[in-house]
């Protein structure tokens, strides 16, 4: 009796330490299977998949892009596109420290709506880009905590993740859909 | 066992049994008015979710959010706060005279980079007559209402600061004199961070000169009150129960002039400036313009061949009824939804005027100004 009494104990305290440590770091993933443009479409697509299933039309994503949301590529020059520059400056990004990077956000509507995919280009860049995500999320909840609380729901259910050199930073009715599409890329 | 130790006993269990009983069996809501915000629900278990501990976390939140009878407790809550002289809840101060107030704090570099972010606006627009209004927020105006040692930064200083780093090179419409001189009248909410349409009128009143039109005066307007049970954003974030409501006035032109007002991205338009169903929603400012939008555009009928851009927040939303009777065009734009280029905006549709208009709690730290950079 008083062995199983102190096997109980023991397993009881062990599951404890468990549920106590950090999350385990077998975070060093390989590479992912897709460039980080394709990971990029595969969200699109996820994304055209819930519009369409909330009534929207047909014709919600053609020829990759995604109706009412614009695409912005990071590594674009920022003469080309404006949003570059505002982008990187915004998060305090450097152009060297990623190799691609992808920015989706509503256009003109009153939506929070952000999805952000990096890969670092050193593995020594990542907590600096994730610091950068920190800082946007920062900003969006300083943008939607005052009104529109069906907008800043999802702000609050903000994902930040990181697999490997690659980070995905998620603002969305469903993060976890668009997490699970992420992460697929990498098993 | 003596009696009153069953009674003690009793009462106890019946607190701990009973109220665990209750959260199990109560129902969930989706929406708590009175914080305005969504509420928790039971999170979706996955093996993924659950390793990771994310179900426990929302678990958790989920539990917090549902439990039985929230709104009794959090009042009970309030009420303790106040009882024992807490003056502040979620960085709002509650005043004398009812007033609730967010207290100011010493801009850091977002002020600069806003600054910043407007010159270089007037650099690029160069052919084009800007105008830069920045409000005091009601702690600017009323912080005699403060608890006594309440922290909050000099609004005069900052808004004087603003004024010397545009130079003349801006025209800019001072307000904070104005404000201070009509305080007697209710020109802020109590519980809200908005001002009235009175406070909007004296803005604009002291703004038409120098704007280059002439302002009606207030008898040109029947003054109505639309609502007398308005809480306010102040009011959800302190959760400050036990305050008295405020009222919502509307000034409607007793001249005839008419308004087509189309609200872009949903397509609707409507002719008049504002939205009477949101005075039944939790958000009753919304009536003014009906709430946010990211670009809305309003048609008067008047023939003067002026049109205006207002790139704003949302104090405008009371202030652009008045504004909207000396301008042919008004095109309303919200740079914290608008993300397009301005300067095409501005070219396509002919306009040469644009205000700025800002409280200056948002002008020192919104972050969607540097839009302008385009």
């Amino acid at each position: 009796m008083k062995r199983i009494l102190s096997l109980l104990v023991f397993i009881a305290i062990l599951s404890l330490l468990v549920g106590c440590t950090e999350q385990s770091i077998d975070e060093k993933e390989k590479a992912p299977k897709v460039s980080l443009e394709e990971i990029a479409t595969q969200i699109k697509e996820q994304i055209a998949e819930d519009m369409k299933a909330n009534g929207a039309g047909e014709d919600v994503l053609v020829d990759g892009n995604l109706q009412s949301y614009i695409e912005t590529d990071l590594k674009e020059s920022e003469e080309d596109d404006p949003a570059v520059a505002i982008l990187l400056e915004k998060m305090q990004l450097n152009k060297e420290e990623f190799n691609s990077g992808i920015v989706i956000a509503a256009m003109m509507n009153v939506n929070s709506d952000e999805i952000i995919l990096l890969e670092a280009s050193d593995e020594a860049h990542v907590d600096k880009l994730k610091e950068s995500l920190e800082r946007e999320l920062e900003a969006q909840t300083h943008t939607w905590e005052q009104y529109l609380p069906d907008q800043y729901e999802k702000v609050k259910k903000n994902i930040i993740t990181t697999k490997g050199n690659y980070l995905l930073y998620v603002t969305y009715e469903h993060p976890e859909k668009i997490k699970e599409v992420f992460n697929q890329n990498f098993e | 066992m003596s009696v009153v130790n069953k009674v003690i006993c009793g009462i106890f269990l019946c607190f701990i049994f009973g109220i665990g009983v209750s959260n199990l069996v109560s129902k969930n809501m989706n929406f708590s008015e009175i914080e305005n915000r969504v509420l928790s629900q039971m999170p979706q278990f996955t093996f993924d979710s659950f390793i990771s501990g994310e179900f426990t976390d929302d678990f958790e939140v989920y539990l917090s959010d549902q439990f039985v009878w929230k709104k009794f407790w959090v009042g009970l809550n309030t009420d303790v706060e106040r009882v024992t002289l807490k003056k502040e809840n979620n960085g709002v101060f509650f005043g004398k005279e009812d007033y609730l107030l967010e207290g100011y704090d010493k801009p850091g570099e977002q002020l600069q980079k806003n600054i910043n972010n407007i010159l270089y606006f007037l650099n690029k627009a160069e052919n084009i007559t800007s105008y830069l209004m920045v409000a005091p927020t009601s702690v600017g105006i009323y912080n005699e209402n403060l608890p006594l040692y309440a922290p909050s930064f000099s609004q005069k200083e900052t808004l004087t600061y603003l004024e010397d780093q545009f130079n003349e090179s801006i025209i800019y419409l001072d307000v904070y004199g104005v404000l201070l001189r009509e305080k007697e009248e209710q020109i802020y909410f109590r519980t809200d961070h908005h001002w009235t349409s009175i406070g909007a009128y004296y803005a604009y009143e002291a703004a038409a000169k120098k704007m280059g039109f002439r302002p009606y005066r207030k008898d040109d307007f029947s003054v109505e009150t639309v609502s007398n049970d308005f809480y306010g954003t102040l009011y959800s974030k302190a959760s400050a129960y036990r305050i008295e409501p405020d009222e919502i006035e509307i000034f409607l032109p007793k001249f005839n002039l008419t308004y087509e007002v189309e609200y872009e991205v949903n397509d609707q338009s409507s002719n008049t400036l504002y939205e009477w169903d949101n005075l039944n929603k939790k958000d009753q400012y919304a009536v003014f313009l009906n709430g946010n939008h990211s670009l809305v555009k309003i048609k008067s009928s008047l023939h003067n061949g002026r049109k205006l851009v207002v790139i704003k927040d949302s104090y405008a939303h009371a202030f652009i009824p008045f504004l909207a009777n000396h301008f042919e065009e008004i095109h309303v734009i919200d740079l914290r939804y608008y993300h397009l280029n301005i300067y095409e905006y501005l070219d396509t549709n002919e306009i040469d005027e644009v205000l700025f208009l800002y409280n200056l709690a948002n002008f020192s730290q919104d972050k969607n100004m540097i839009w302008l950079k385009q």
